[in-house]
C-alpha cells in the first residue's frame, strides 16, 4: 500500500512541475518584453483593448513561428495591444517586414505610451485607407517580386465603394473591411475573409439582412436560397464577386445584365441578343435576364415559366402570351413523349427484350430537348419548335419500335392458351385410357 | 406367369426385348422404378422384364393423387422439371463474372423458347421450395417422425436444407445486382455463424463474392447439390419400401401402379401448365447487371436469412444467443425422433411448440423484410 | 382395323395427340439447342467503335469482337462502310488494301470490293455488311 502511495505522490509531483502544452505560464519571458518599472503590471485588463477584451474574450494565441515574426514586426506595440499583435502575427504582412509603424506611424521602440504614440495615426479615415494600402499595393516595384496585381486601388476608385469612401461615408467598404485590418491572409488561405468560401459572408455584413447588421434588402438570403447559392455546377456557380466584380464592384448596369449572365450562359445570351428581346437600349425595365429570372433569387426554371413570365409585361391573352404558351406546350409534349418512351424501354429491359439501341436514341432525344431551353430565349417559336419537334419525333420512334418488340411478348399469351387447350385434351385422353386399361 | 416357367420365355410381340433379355437382366436395370419412387414394394428382379412389369402393373397401391401425398409427388415432378430446365440453361450459361449476365440475358432474350426455360426454372424454384416445406410441415404436424420413420424424417429435413442451398447458390448465377448483393449479405451473415460459418465459407470459396465464388456456386448448384438431392430421393424411397407409406388415410382409395403412372403424367401436365401460366402472366423481371462498386437500395439478404441478418445488423448483442439457438434448434430438429422416443406426452407438447416457433419465425421474417425494405 | 367405331377413332385420335405433343417437345428442345456462336448472342446490338474524327480517310479500323470481328472504313468525309472481317472461304481474318480499296485474304488470296462483293478468289460468298450510323460524333455499327 505504501508503495502505491509513494508512486501516486511522485506522479502528481511530476505532473505539477512539468509545463504542459498551451500553458504559457512556465515559458520563459520573451526578451523584448522586459517589464520596466514604469509599465503597469495589469491585474485587471486596462488599456485600449480592454473593452473589446471584455466583450469578445481573450484572443487565441498565435503559433510559435508567428510569434517570432510578430516580435520582429510589432516591436513594443504588442505589449499594450496584444490583440492587434496576435491578429497581425497571423497575417501575411508580418512575414514581409511590414511593421505597425508602416501604417500607423508613431514609434515602436518607445516604452512610454505617450512617446510611442507621438505622430501616430490610430485609425486612418475611410478616405485615407485606400491610399494607405495603395502606397505599397499600387507600386509595381514593390509588388513585382510577389507577382501581385497593382490595379486594385484604381479599380476600387471606380466602384461605388471607392466613391463613397472618398467622401468619408461611414458605410462605405474600404480595403480593411474585406481584407481585415491587421490579419491580412492570402485568398488561398481558408481562414482568409477573401477565400472563395468566405467571400459571401463578407459582403453580407453590409448587404445582407438588416437583422444581421446589414443595410440592404435581404439579397443574401435570396441568393442563398437560389440555385446559385446552392453552389451547384461543381462549386463554380457564382457568388457575389462572380457577377459584381471584386475591387471594381458595381451593381450590374441595366443593359449589361446579359453580358454578366452570359459569361456562363452563353447559349441563352446568344439567343437573347438575336431575338425579339435584344436590348436596343439600356432601359431599366428592359427584358434582360433579371426581368424574368430575378437578379438574386434565381430559381431553376420549369416549362411553366414560359407561361408565367411573359404575362409580367405582356397582357394576358396577347400574342406574346400565346407564344409563351405555345413554346411551353411544344416542350412539354416532347418531354412527355420521351418519358413515355423511357418507361416503355425500362419495362422492356425487365422482360428482357433487346433495347441497347433505344437507350442511345433516348439520349439523342434528351440532348435535342435540352437545346430547346436556351432556344426559348429568342422569343420566337421556330428554334424551340425545331428542337422540341426533333426530340418528340425520336421519342415517338423509340416508343413505336419498343412497342413492336413488346408486341412479340403478347404471343406468349397465345402460347399459354394453346397449351391449356392441349392439356385439357390430353387429360381427357388419359382419363379414357385409364378407364379402358383398368377395365381391360 | 410365375417363376416356375421356363426362364427363357417364348418370344412374344417382338423379339427385341427378348434379345436384350438374353444378354442383360433387364429387370435389374429397370429397378429404378422402385428406387426412384414409381413402385413402393420390393421387386423381384429375377423375373424377366415383361413379367415384372405385368406384376407391378396389377399390384394395388394407395392413390397418390390425393392430398397430402400429392406433395411428395409434386416434389418429384418439380425436381425433374428443374433438372431438365437446368440442363437446358446450362447449355448457354457461362459461369464467369464477365459473361454470366450477358449469357443469361441471351437465354432470356435471344434464344427461342429461352424465356420460357428461364421463367419455368425461376418459378419452379419457388414451387419446389413450397412443396418441400409443406411436406416437412405436414410430416411434423402429423407426428410422422417417430419410429420407424426416423430416416425418412432426416432425409426430408436434409432435402429442405438442400433446396434452400440450391436457391442460395442459384440466385448468384445470373450475376444481377439483386442476386449479387443479396448473396453478399447472406454470406456475411453465414460467415458469422459460430461453427458452420467458417466451414461453409470455405466450401463456398470465400466471404467476398468474386469469380471463384461464382464458379464454385455453379459447381454446387449444377452438380453437387442436385446429386445430393437425388441421393436423398434414393434414401427416401429405400426407407419407404421398408416402412411403407403412412397409414393415415387422408388419401383414400386404392389403385394400381398403372393408374399411378397415369397420375404421374397428369400431374406433370398440370405442373407444367401452372409454371407456364406463371411464366406468362407473372414473369419474374430481369434486372440490371451486378456492379460490385454500387450497392442498390432495398436489397436485403435472402428471405430465409433475413432474421439472422437483421439480428447481426441491428441487435448485435443478440447475435451469439441467436446463433446458439440456431445450432440448438438444428440439432433438436434432427434428433427429434429420439427426443420423443417413448414419451407420448413430450411428443404431444413438441408439435404445438414447433408450430408456434415456426409461425413466430415466419412472422419475424415478414417483419424483417418490411423493416429492411427501404434500406 | 376392320372396325371403324368410336372406340378405334378415339384410339387413333389419342395416339395422334400424343405423337403431336411428342414431336412438339422435340422440336422445341431442338430449336432451343440449335448450335449458335455464343458471341453472336445477344442477337442484334449496336457497337460503339470510335469518334468519327479519329478515323482517317481511307483508313480501315478492325474491331475485334470475339467471334464476330468487323472492319469500319471511312471512305470519304461522310461515307462509312462496315463489313465482317472473316473470310467467307475458311474464316481467316482479312486485310485491308488501302491502295486498291479492297479486302484481301492472306490465306488464299481472295478479294472483295467495298460493297462486299467477291472480286477474286476461292471464296464465293460476299462479305456480310453491317449498317453504320454516326451519332453525336461517334461511329456506331449494327451487328
Amino acid at each position: 500500500m505504501s508503495r502505491l502511495v509513494r508512486f501516486v505522490a511522485l506522479a502528481a509531483l511530476i505532473a505539477a512541475v512539468v509545463p504542459r502544452q498551451g500553458h504559457g505560464a512556465a515559458a520563459p519571458p520573451a526578451p523584448a518584453a522586459t517589464s520596466p518599472a514604469t509599465s503597469p503590471a495589469p491585474t485587471r485588463a486596462v488599456g485600449p483593448g480592454a473593452a473589446r477584451l471584455a466583450r469578445e474574450g481573450p484572443v487565441p494565441l498565435p503559433r510559435a513561428e508567428e510569434l517570432d515574426a510578430a516580435h520582429a514586426a510589432s516591436g513594443r506595440c504588442g505589449v499594450c495591444h496584444p490583440r492587434e499583435r496576435a491578429d497581425f502575427a497571423r497575417g501575411q504582412h508580418a512575414r514581409e517586414g511590414v511593421r505597425c509603424v508602416s501604417c500607423h506611424r508613431g514609434s515602436d521602440t518607445q516604452a512610454e505610451p505617450a512617446a510611442a504614440h507621438a505622430g501616430m495615426t490610430a485609425r486612418p479615415s475611410r478616405a485615407a485607407v485606400a491610399a494607405l494600402c495603395g502606397s505599397c499595393h499600387s507600386d509595381p516595384q514593390k509588388m513585382g517580386p510577389y507577382g501581385l496585381p497593382v490595379d486594385e486601388e484604381a479599380l476600387y476608385r471606380t466602384s461605388e465603394h471607392g466613391r463613397r469612401a472618398s467622401q468619408n461615408d461611414a458605410h462605405a467598404a474600404t480595403c480593411i473591411d474585406c481584407h481585415g485590418a491587421h490579419e491580412s491572409l492570402p485568398a488561398s488561405d481558408p481562414r482568409s475573409l477573401t477565400h472563395r468560401a468566405n467571400r459571401d459572408q463578407v459582403c453580407a455584413r453590409c448587404h445582407g439582412a438588416p437583422a444581421a447588421g446589414g443595410t440592404g434588402a435581404d439579397v443574401m438570403a435570396q441568393w442563398r436560397a437560389s440555385v446559385h447559392g446552392a453552389r451547384s455546377a461543381g462549386g463554380k456557380s457564382p457568388g457575389c464577386t462572380g457577377c459584381h466584380g471584386v475591387h471594381g464592384s458595381a451593381p450590374t448596369a441595366a443593359g449589361d445584365v446579359g453580358k454578366v449572365c452570359g459569361q456562363c450562359h452563353g447559349a441563352e445570351r446568344r439567343y437573347l441578343e438575336t431575338g425579339g428581346h435584344a436590348a436596343t437600349d439600356a432601359r431599366p425595365d428592359a427584358p434582360q435576364c433579371a426581368g424574368c429570372h430575378g437578379s438574386h433569387a434565381i430559381h431553376a426554371q420549369t416549362p411553366d415559366s414560359l407561361v408565367t413570365s411573359c404575362v409580367r409585361c405582356h397582357r394576358s391573352g396577347s400574342k406574346e402570351d400565346s407564344l409563351g404558351r405555345a413554346m411551353r406546350d411544344e416542350y412539354s409534349a416532347a418531354a412527355e413523349a420521351i418519358d413515355v418512351a423511357a418507361a416503355l424501354v425500362a419495362k422492356a429491359d425487365a422482360i428482357p427484350v433487346p433495347t441497347e439501341d433505344y437507350h442511345a436514341r433516348l439520349d439523342d432525344a434528351r440532348r435535342s430537348l435540352a437545346s430547346a431551353r436556351p432556344a426559348a430565349h429568342s422569343v420566337a417559336l421556330a428554334p424551340v419548335h425545331e428542337a422540341a419537334h426533333q426530340a418528340h419525333a425520336i421519342g415517338d420512334e423509340v416508343r413505336d419500335s419498343v412497342g413492336q418488340k413488346m408486341g412479340l411478348v403478347s404471343e406468349r399469351w397465345l402460347m399459354l392458351i394453346v397449351y391449356w387447350l392441349f392439356a385439357g385434351l390430353l387429360l381427357v385422353v388419359l382419363h379414357r385410357w385409364r378407364r379402358r386399361s383398368s377395365a381391360g | 406367369m410365375s417363376a416356375d416357367d421356363d426362364p427363357r420365355p417364348t418370344p412374344a410381340r417382338s423379339g427385341l426385348i427378348e434379345w436384350f433379355e438374353r444378354r442383360l437382366q433387364l429387370s435389374e436395370l429397370f429397378s429404378f422404378l422402385s428406387h426412384f419412387g414409381f413402385v413402393y414394394t420390393p421387386l423381384d428382379t429375377r423375373l424377366p422384364l415383361r413379367e415384372l412389369l405385368r406384376q407391378v402393373a396389377s399390384r394395388p397401391v394407395s392413390s397418390y393423387l390425393r392430398w397430402p401425398r400429392v406433395l411428395g409427388f409434386a416434389t418429384t415432378v418439380l425436381f425433374g422439371v428443374m433438372t431438365v430446365t437446368g440442363v437446358l440453361l446450362a447449355c448457354y450459361y457461362q459461369p464467369t463474372p464477365e459473361a454470366a449476365y450477358a449469357s443469361t440475358r441471351a437465354i432470356a432474350r435471344d434464344v427461342p423458347i429461352g424465356w420460357w426455360v428461364r421463367q419455368v426454372h425461376a418459378w419452379g424454384a419457388w414451387l419446389l421450395l413450397a412443396a418441400v416445406v409443406a411436406r416437412l410441415a405436414r410430416f411434423f404436424l402429423e407426428g410422422l417422425y417417430r419410429a420407424p420413420r426416423e430416416i425418412l424424417w432426416w432425409s426430408m429435413v436434409a432435402m429442405g436444407w438442400v433446396v434452400v442451398q440450391l436457391d442460395f447458390t442459384g440466385r448468384l448465377l445470373p450475376w444481377t445486382q439483386s442476386g449479387y448483393w443479396s448473396v453478399t449479405r447472406g454470406l456475411e451473415t453465414v460467415a458469422g455463424l459460430p461453427l458452420v460459418g467458417p466451414v461453409l465459407t470455405w466450401i463456398g470459396g470465400g466471404a467476398a463474392v468474386n469469380e471463384v465464388v461464382l464458379l464454385r456456386f455453379h459447381v454446387l448448384h449444377t452438380m453437387v447439390l442436385p446429386g445430393l438431392f437425388m441421393a436423398l430421393f434414393f434414401l427416401t424411397f429405400a426407407t419407404l419400401r421398408r416402412v411403407g407409406l403412412t397409414t393415415v388415410s387422408h388419401a383414400g382409395g386404392v389403385t394400381t401402379s398403372r393408374d399411378h403412372f397415369f397420375s404421374v403424367v397428369l400431374l406433370f401436365v398440370l405442373v407444367i401448365g401452372v409454371l407456364t401460366t406463371l411464366a406468362v402472366a407473372l414473369p419474374l423481371p430481369f434486372l440490371r447487371a451486378a456492379d460490385p462498386a454500387v450497392t442498390p437500395k432495398g436489397v436485403t439478404a435472402p428471405w430465409y436469412l433475413i432474421v439472422p441478418a437483421l439480428v447481426r445488423d441491428r441487435l448485435p448483442l443478440l447475435w451469439w444467443p441467436m446463433a446458439a439457438l440456431f445450432v440448438a434448434s438444428t440439432l433438436v430438429v434432427f434428433f427429434l425422433p429420439f427426443l420423443v422416443r417413448g414419451d407420448d406426452r413430450r411428443d404431444a407438447l413438441v408439435r404445438p411448440l414447433g408450430l408456434g416457433l415456426g409461425v413466430l419465425w415466419m412472422l419475424l421474417t415478414v417483419a424483417g423484410l418490411y423493416l429492411e425494405r427501404g434500406r | 382395323m376392320s372396325v371403324l367405331n368410336a372406340k378405334t377413332l378415339w384410339t387413333w385420335a389419342s395416339r395422334a395427340l400424343l405423337a403431336v405433343s411428342g414431336v412438339a417437345v422435340i422440336l422445341a428442345v431442338s430449336l432451343y439447342l440449335r448450335p449458335r456462336e455464343l458471341a453472336a448472342l445477344p442477337g442484334e446490338e449496336w457497337v460503339d467503335v470510335a469518334p468519327l474524327d479519329s478515323l482517317l480517310l481511307g483508313e480501315a479500323r478492325l474491331v475485334q469482337r470475339d467471334a464476330r470481328p468487323f472492319y469500319v472504313v471511312r471512305v470519304d468525309e461522310s461515307r462509312l462502310v462496315s463489313v465482317s472481317a472473316l473470310c467467307t472461304h475458311l474464316r481467316c481474318t482479312l486485310r485491308w488494301e488501302r491502295s486498291e480499296h479492297a479486302w484481301a485474304c492472306p490465306c488464299h488470296g481472295d478479294r472483295w470490293n467495298l460493297s462486299g462483293a467477291v472480286i477474286r478468289g476461292p471464296a464465293t460468298r460476299p462479305l456480310e455488311t453491317h449498317t453504320v450510323s454516326v451519332r453525336a460524333g461517334e461511329v456506331w455499327v449494327h451487328l
